[in-house]
């Protein structure tokens, strides 16, 4: 499992250059800052940041961009803990109850509980990655398009059906978004729903939409009220509510510890990894709590397991990375382009040859997620200060970073126009009672949803059932996908049931 | 609204949402099938279409509650998701954040023209007012400020031109 001489190599690989442990700090901080900027993702700063690695050895460049990876996730889940919008894709889940904690004069907790989680799921997605790294990515490029297409429905699915008070409506937020996912030039060539708009044949730009709708649903739903947290007393940043935010992730192992399998193994499947991988974490966690009805009102073990569960598929992502050489996500293809840029090329053949770099890697980013703890807790005695700022300033200022970070996203008129439109459509979803989340979900997914689709239908000769017969996984998938869609029926039948038998 | 004996409660706003939802659907289902009915072109689309637009149908009757005049109205649903953690809204605080909403509308589709330093100065000035900031010397000097670090520091960053009038 573990190659004692590559081991060896990797230790002294750490010890031969100083500027490996020199690049960590700045990494994190970028990372952390461009995280918290809704718009401005980590893979935004690892790309405006790549060109500074062409001046720098191969080790430190893949520490200075792992870095500000590190950092942006836990960075991402800053804003959707006090703002209520998720700054990356892959904090979506964060904002369902680290936001109402921070309603609730939690977020000195939440924000503890969240930096601590962020920090075992680094943790610990590094150390599964150390040992699996090679069977993963052979597990991984076994999965067809059926597979993917249905962990793709299963994520969606999950969120449809456990995000809203009525069926119905989680499935017309999912389904919506998966449909608007779609417009534009599909795998095949055909172009539909543009109105000959030509920035929509590339599809609606999912980060400005994901924007404008999470902004413009907290937000506008804020209007009238003075502060985000009502009591003066519970504004404050305290470091001794951090620590005990810090300690409860103690207090429940199992979860940080489920969340951060789920994480890493949803994590290395590429395209879907980060970004729905945080979103089974939150449903499982729901789903097989004993106050499923807590979730979503400030429930710390929510913000626990999508936390564990995001961090965790960054060394899920660099399994396909490593591995296979494939891009599991935008924050693995900046660091693909790094390894180009130094002559390095990933896959398999790397990982047989350099196993000591990749173990490098991996040990690597070990100190950065526990330096990440430092820098993390500095970070947050600033961040942890918008909540005394009046909402009459908070609101005009976010907008207003938001639709500049549009702008920043798609590099013309696209952005803004996009972030406006969704931000209508999000604070009417929102003020009727749809989940916002599936339908950022569904639009984040429905283009691969329909070119899975479509491949799956190809090769299955037609959707033949002894192709899908033939393949244990993809039927586990299916399993699964059918249980999230049917489990709120079933639990309130038996919660009717279960109230009918004891009243009699 | 009264039909004889019969009071009709109908959700305007959430009428006006399923509506836009089942249209948008609708046109895009007939945009598709327009364009071709292979089966790599439809095989998606053309099945979440009709589901939607089913649920859309469901949940249209829910927005129309008819009861007998005599009876108490149906109980609605809280609309928000985090049961109470958001203070209800006002009509005049629904009017503000929809005037908002006209506003950033607006920011959008005149910072071509006028450049987005302008228009973000004026949004932040017409937002703060709106939104009940008072004290007219804080007010134009937030918005300045705020316009110029924030403008400012992402035409230094951005690797693309912002369109600005005056930096």
């Amino acid at each position: 499992m573990l190659d004692s001489s590559a081991f060896l190599g990797a230790m002294s690989l750490l010890g031969s250059d100083i500027n490996i442990w020199l690049v960590i700090i700045p990494g994190l901080l970028i990372g952390l800052i461009a995280g918290s900027i809704a718009g401005v993702s980590n893979t935004m700063a690892m790309a405006i940041c790549l060109p500074l690695t062409l001046y720098m050895d191969f080790l430190p460049a893949v520490m200075f961009l792992t870095a500000i990876f590190t950092g942006g996730g836990y960075g991402g889940a800053v804003t959707s803990i006090l703002m209520g919008i998720p700054g990356t894709t892959s904090s979506v889940a964060t904002t369902f109850d680290g936001y109402p904690m921070a309603r609730k004069g939690l977020h000195n907790e939440a924000l503890g509980l969240a930096l601590m989680s962020s920090v075992l799921g680094v943790l610990v997605g590094y150390i599964i990655l150390l040992f699996v790294v090679a069977p993963l990515g052979n597990w991984v490029i076994r999965l067809g398009p059926a597979e993917m297409l249905l962990v793709a429905l299963w994520g969606l699915t999950m969120i449809a059906a456990l995000g809203g008070k009525r069926l119905s409506r989680g499935l017309i937020a999912g389904g919506f978004g998966l449909l608007l996912g779609t417009v534009g030039m599909n795998t095949s060539g055909y172009v539909r729903g543009t109105m000959d708009i030509p920035f929509l044949l590339d599809g609606i730009p999912v980060v400005p939409a994901m924007m404008g709708m999470f902004a413009a649903s907290q937000l506008f739903t804020l209007v009238g009220s003075q502060f985000l947290i009502k009591d003066k007393a519970a504004r404050r940043a305290d470091y001794r509510r951090v620590l005990s935010g810090f300690l409860s992730v103690l207090r429940y192992p199992f979860f940080q510890l489920r969340g951060t399998l789920i994480g890493v193994f949803v994590g290395a499947i590429p395209g879907v990894g980060s970004s729905v991988g945080n979103l089974i974490a939150y449903a499982q966690a729901k789903r097989t709590d004993k106050d499923p009805d807590s979730y979503g009102k400030g429930n710390p073990k929510g913000v626990m397991a999508a936390e564990s569960a995001n961090s965790s598929s960054e060394g899920g992502s660099m399994v396909t990375m490593l591995a296979l050489g494939l891009p599991g996500g935008g924050g693995t293809a900046m660091l693909l382009a790094a390894f180009a840029m130094h002559n390095v090329t990933g896959g398999p053949q790397f990982i047989n040859q350099n196993m000591d770099i990749v173990y490098t890697i991996i040990f690597g980013n070990f100190i950065q997620a526990a330096l990440l703890l430092i820098v993390g807790l500095g970070f947050l005695a600033v961040a942890g200060n918008i909540v005394r700022v009046p909402l009459t300033i908070l609101i005009p200022s976010v907008l207003i970073l938001a639709l500049i970070g549009s702008f920043a996203v798609t590099g013309d008129h696209a952005g803004p126009i996009t972030l406006f439109v969704f931000a209508g459509l999000g604070w009417l979803m929102k003020r009727y009672g749809y989940p916002v989340a599936a339908c950022v979900v569904g639009l984040l997914l429905g283009r691969m949803v329909e070119s899975e689709l479509i491949r799956t239908w190809q090769i299955s000769g037609g959707g033949e059932l002894a192709f899908f017969l033939g393949r244990p996984v993809a039927m586990a998938f299916a399993i699964l996908l059918v249980l999230s869609l049917l489990q709120p029926l079933i639990m309130r039948k038996f919660t009717a049931w279960r109230t009918r038998n004891r009243s009699a | 609204m009264r039909l004889g004996p019969w009071k009709i409660e109908v959700e305007y706003g959430h009428l006006a949402l399923v509506v836009v939802i089942a249209g948008v659907t609708g046109f895009y289902l007939a945009d598709t099938l327009q364009v071709s009915r292979n089966t790599n072109n439809i095989i998606l689309v053309v099945p979440l279409s009709l589901l939607l637009l089913g649920l859309c149908l469901l949940v249209f009757t829910q927005c129309i509650r008819p009861h007998k005049a005599d009876t108490p109205k149906p109980a609605e649903e809280p609309a928000d998701e985090a049961d109470g953690l958001e203070q209800e809204q006002s009509p005049m605080d629904l009017l503000r954040a929809f005037l908002l909403l006209v506003g950033v509308g607006a920011l959008v589709m005149f910072y071509p023209l006028i450049g987005l330093d302008v228009a973000t100065l004026l949004f932040m000035i017409f937002a703060l007012v709106l939104l009940g900031v008072r004290g007219w010397l804080f007010v134009p000097i937030y918005a300045t400020s705020f316009t110029l670090v924030v403008v400012g520091g992402a035409s230094w960053l951005l690797p693309y031109p912002l369109p600005t009038l005056l930096f």
